[in-house]
Formats: structure tokens, sequence, C-alpha cells
């Protein structure tokens, strides 16, 4: 399997509800209460290879954010996770030498605790961005998981020892979603430089937290335990990151609706029925892939917007403008500026 | 809940049965021509409304004298109505004087029990309330609740400081934090925080005077407002604060209290004093005198 869909039963019980079913005990909700009507039942999930499948963990993530905890649910679930005894790959992520070495893990076992989110990362100017994407099509679940993301970051920040104020000062969080009413308790858990209403997820800090010094403690059982539980995780992505990745790869030669669903052994009508499931279609996801594969050429020196615009599958440079400008709000001259702040 | 009063289920039920049985046994069927449908439709929506009564009561009260006599009252009544609804269908012997009695005279006591009930209820409520002034003052917002340690969120806080203001009252605030809860947490697990967080509330609620109110803040912070006290008077009551907990927490030294008197004048703007009390500079922390060795 390469790809999954929203009702495909892939993502391991353990590690991605068993923590929010006793963190929401501990504040008086039922495991019962919450996972009544998504035809999960508590017993079941304790057994070493339960699965659920994406719309069934929106459902439970959108009951339990009925409590008046909702907005730092994700939050408080990030400490949570990466602190479970039972897990090893928070063992392992707290573990390593560096903040480097630990977000290197993370990245290589992504899938094990966030197996939606669909991340790209840009590297400019001594700054590393992070860019969250939709990878299911869940609006409610999207959000959570880009929370719960970005709050496991900022865990391992602090406890990689970057204190408080350094991170406020120098750690930016862009959000889509409109402000809280309160927007204390994202100050209180993220000490960071938070704005919302944005154009993209993403999160950047400066390339020297790397080096930030962790334990000495050696890894080598951790890391085999962490390899043996690859084989209960998720093997392929979501249908959009999946096709997105598809389209990237196509470009210049701009692909054909055919051609995405021949990659994906659909016929097109299935395809596009699935598409429109998943609240996107084609040519979304066609100017999102062009999206990520500007920012990435544009990392690299000195480029006239033609040679942009041919190398993006456009027709011509001013089309690629207006892209641009559509998803950054800037010129392409302005890129600089947009990568530094 | 409804666990807790099985007997009292079992002898309603086993009563209702006699009573049907009695009915079923002395009448005699009336021809359905005679029946009178509006009566019977009467008479059986109030033995509906009185049956939810019943399991209202059941499934929500706990064990106590009020609920003992409130579920009297419904019991009794439910009884009666059943009587009611049931002699539309049986015509009983002219001289047997047993159903009639057994039909009206349970109502009036229903009544009463059901009455008696209510006033102790009223009663039950206004010690509850009393009980919970250190928790809310005079408003009651139930969403706003933390789920947790069941104090008020900011939200409320935020409500509060607002009407606080408008009455152009000069108070303090009280910002109380853990120090090294984090490592806490990375120690022992977050159920084990969560627990901690759950024991400090409690112990501070018990410590603080009956006007002040605690909320939680966010994550470990709490806040206590206390209205008309001056700023010498709590930062004593900081400090007492702070000496009992450190003696009762038995997270040993790993997690020490800190604490900030805020004084908040009535022009201030509250999300200013949100921001203060997020850059709040705690008291440098000194050894208490409880701990500190002989």
């Amino acid at each position: 399997m390469h790809y999954f869909l929203q009702d495909d039963p892939c993502l391991p019980a353990r590690s991605s509800l068993m923590e929010l079913l006793a963190l929401c005990e501990r504040r008086g909700l039922s495991a019962n209460e919450l996972l009544s009507g998504t035809s999960l039942f508590a017993a079941d999930l304790h057994k070493p290879n339960a699965r659920l499948s994406p719309r069934q963990l929106d459902k439970v993530i959108q009951r339990a954010s009925r409590i008046n905890y909702g907005d730092s649910l994700p939050l408080l679930l990030a400490s949570a996770t990466l602190y479970q005894q039972d897990l090893p790959l928070g063992k392992l992520l707290l573990q390593q030498k560096n903040l480097g070495k630990a977000l290197a893990c993370l990245y290589f076992f992504r899938q094990q605790l966030q197996p939606l989110v669909s991340l790209s990362v840009l590297c400019h100017q001594g700054r590393l961005s992070l860019y969250f994407s939709d990878s299911i099509g869940l609006a409610p679940l999207h959000q959570f998981t880009i929370e719960h993301s970005i709050s496991l970051l900022l865990v391992l920040f602090s406890h990689y020892g970057l204190d408080a104020n350094s991170c406020r000062q120098q750690v930016r969080i862009e959000l889509c979603r409109p402000a809280p009413a309160l927007l204390h308790d994202y100050r209180h858990h993220w000490p960071a430089d938070i704005h919302f209403m944005q154009r993209h997820n993403r999160l950047s800090f400066p390339l020297a937290f790397l080096q930030q010094p962790g334990s000495t403690a050696t890894t080598k059982e951790v890391l085999w335990l962490c390899r043996l539980q690859r084989h209960y995780s998720p093997s392929g992505m979501g249908l959009l990151s999946y096709s997105r990745r598809f389209l990237q790869r196509c470009l210049p030669v701009q692909p054909t609706p055919e051609q995405l669903a021949n990659e994906l052994g659909l016929s097109p009508a299935q395809l596009k029925r699935l598409l429109r499931q998943h609240h996107s279609h084609f040519s979304q996801l066609l100017d999102e892939a062009r999206q990520q594969h500007a920012l990435q050429l544009m990392l690299k020196p000195k480029q006239s917007n033609r040679q942009l615009a041919s190398e993006l599958g456009y027709s011509d440079e001013h089309n690629f403008r207006r892209a641009f400008k559509r998803w950054t709000g800037l010129q392409p001259s302005a890129i600089k500026d947009w990568f530094l702040i | 809940m409804w666990r807790l009063h099985q007997i009292k289920l079992a002898l309603t039920s086993l009563s209702l049965v006699i009573g049907a049985w009695l009915a079923v046994w002395l009448g005699q069927p009336k021809p359905a021509a005679i029946i009178d449908w509006f009566d019977v439709l009467g008479e059986g929506t109030t033995l509906l409304v009185c049956l939810g009564w019943l399991l209202l009561i059941v499934s929500r009260r706990p064990k106590s004298q009020v609920t003992n006599w409130l579920f009297l009252g419904c019991s009794l009544l439910t009884f009666s109505y059943l009587l009611d609804v049931l002699d539309e269908f049986f015509r009983y012997p002219e001289h047997l004087r047993l159903m009639s009695w057994l039909e009206s005279i349970p109502a009036p006591f229903g009544m009463l029990a059901l009455t008696l009930g209510v006033l102790g209820w009223l009663k039950e409520q206004r010690v509850i309330e009393r009980q919970l002034q250190s928790r809310e003052q005079v408003l009651r917002e139930h969403q706003w609740i933390d789920p947790l340690t069941q104090l008020y969120s900011a939200a409320y806080l935020q409500a509060l400081l607002q009407r606080e203001q408008a009455a152009q009252q000069q108070l303090n605030l009280l910002v109380l934090d853990l120090k090294g809860f984090s490592h806490y947490n990375r120690q022992h697990g977050v159920a084990a925080g969560d627990t901690l967080l759950r024991h400090l509330s409690e112990l501070s609620l018990s410590l603080l005077r009956p006007a002040d109110v605690l909320c939680r803040f966010a994550g470990d912070r709490f806040v206590a407002l206390l209205p008309a006290t001056g700023t010498t008077a709590a930062e004593l009551l900081a400090l007492h604060l702070k000496h009992q907990l450190d003696k009762h927490l038995t997270t040993g030294a790993a997690v020490q209290l800190q604490y900030a008197v805020l004084p908040v004048s009535p022009s201030e703007r509250i999300d200013a004093i949100f921001t203060r009390i997020e850059q709040v500079r705690f008291q440098p922390s000194q050894p208490s005198p409880v701990t500190q060795p002989a």
C-alpha cells in the first residue's frame, strides 16, 4: 500500500489514541463517551495491533474538543505522548546527543508519531522552516495534527535546554486558523512568536538550535525497538500528500488527471470522486505541488523568473508571477524577505 | 447512579406490579365502547411524566435524605396514577372500596413527600453554594470550568475582572506557579502531573479565604482574585500559602511553589493584565522556615 484514504484503518491505536483517552479520562470524559458512534471499543484498542481510520480519529478529536479546553488539547497531548513510558520513540527522541539528531530521528520515524502530517522542510539563510500541509482532507483532524506536531517540537526544544525567552525571540509560528478568543493558553505552552490567519502553517527557527547538546546515554536498544515498531506504523501516506508528491515529481511537464489516476491505480472518474470526498480537486493539488516546488527552487541562487516559470510548467512568466503572489502575497523578487521573517 | 437506588427501585416496581395485578384480578374489563379515550390520554400522560421524574431522580441524584423524599413522593404518585389509568379499563364490584382507597390515598401523601423533598433540595443547594464560594463569586458559567481541577478557567477570570473594574474596585491578584513542573512531568509522567495539579488546587482552595476566587490560568499557573485586600495583606497571605503548600505537597524539593502579587487598578485593560500575568516575575524563592534544617 502506498497511500491511504479517510476510511482505511491504518493508524495504530496505541500511539495515536491511547494517551488522548487517558488525558480525557482524567478530565472526566470517559472513553466510552469519547468513542460512541465511531464503532471503536475501548477494550479492543488495548490490543497491540489495533488500528483505526483517520475518519474515526477525526470523530474522537471533535468530540474531545467539545469540552472547554478544546483549543489547548493538542498542546497538552504533546508532552503526554513524548513522556509516555512505553513508547520507545519518545525515549529515543529525548536521549539524543543534540537537538539536530533528535529532529532527524523524529523525521525518520515520523510515521510512528505523526502519520497524518505532510511535511516539507526548507532551509534558507540560517533558518529552518517546516511547512505542514493537509494529507487526508479532514479539517479538524488536520488542525489538530499540526498543533500537536508544533507542540512536540517545542517540547523537544525545551527538553534540550532552550529556555523560553530565547525561543520566544527566535521561533516563529504561523497558522492558517483564526486566533482563539483567549491567547494565553497558546502563549503558555508555546514560547514563540505566534501569528494567526496566515497563508501557510509553518514553524521556523534558527539552524543554530540544532547544535543544542542533549544527553550522553546510549540509544542502541531503543533505536532497535523503534525499528521493530515500524511494522505497526502505516507504510504509506495520505491520498492528498501522495498525489502532491507525484505531481511535484512530474514537473516541469504538466501532468494530466489521467496520469495521476493511472499512478494511483484508479479510473479518472474514481479519482475525481475520491478527491471530492477528500475536499480537494486536481487543479488545487497541482497548484499546491507547484507552490512547494517553487519554494524549493527559489532556495537555489539566482534564477530568473522565466527559468522558474518553465521549471514549474507555466506557459509564461506572467502566470508564474501571479501564482506566486497568490501563494505568498509577495512578488518573486521579495522572496528573501519572506524567508527571513 | 441508578445502582445506588436498586432496593428503592425494586420495591417500587413490586408495588406497581401488585397494584396492576389487583386491578386485573378484582375488576371486570370494560367493553371498548364505553372507554373514555380522552380520559385515558390525559391520565396516561400524567403517569408517563411522573415516571419520567422518577427516572430522572434515580439517574441523577446521589444517595441522600433529600433523594429519598423525592423518590418516595414520585413513586406514591406513580402508583396512584397507574391505578387511575387502569380503572378506565376495568370496572370494580360496587361493594369493594379497596381499589378506590388505593387510588386516592397515596396521591396527597406523595405530594407531601415531594414538597418536603423539594424544600430539602433548596436547603442543600444553599449549602453547596456556600461550599462553592471560593471557586466562584456571583457569576456562574459551567462551560468555563476547567475539567481537571474543577476550578474556573481564564475566561471566567476575564469576566470577573471586567465586573470588578466596572465597580471601580482596587484589587490584588495572587499569581501562583509551580517551579520545575515540566521536569516533574518528564520524570513521573503526565498522569502524575495532573494529580499534582489537582492536589494543589484542592489545598489552595482550603487555605484561601471564602471571598477569594481561585482560577486556573493556564497549565501550572493559577490566579487568585483577592477582593478588598491591601498589598501587604496579600503578600502575607501568599507567604502563608506557600509555607503550608510546601509542607503538604508530597513532591519533595523537585517542585516548588512560587508566587507574585499583582495590584490591579480599575483603569487597566484586561489584555494588559493578562500579559502581566503571563510575564510576571516571581518573588525570589527563599527556603521556607518549615523545611529548613534545624
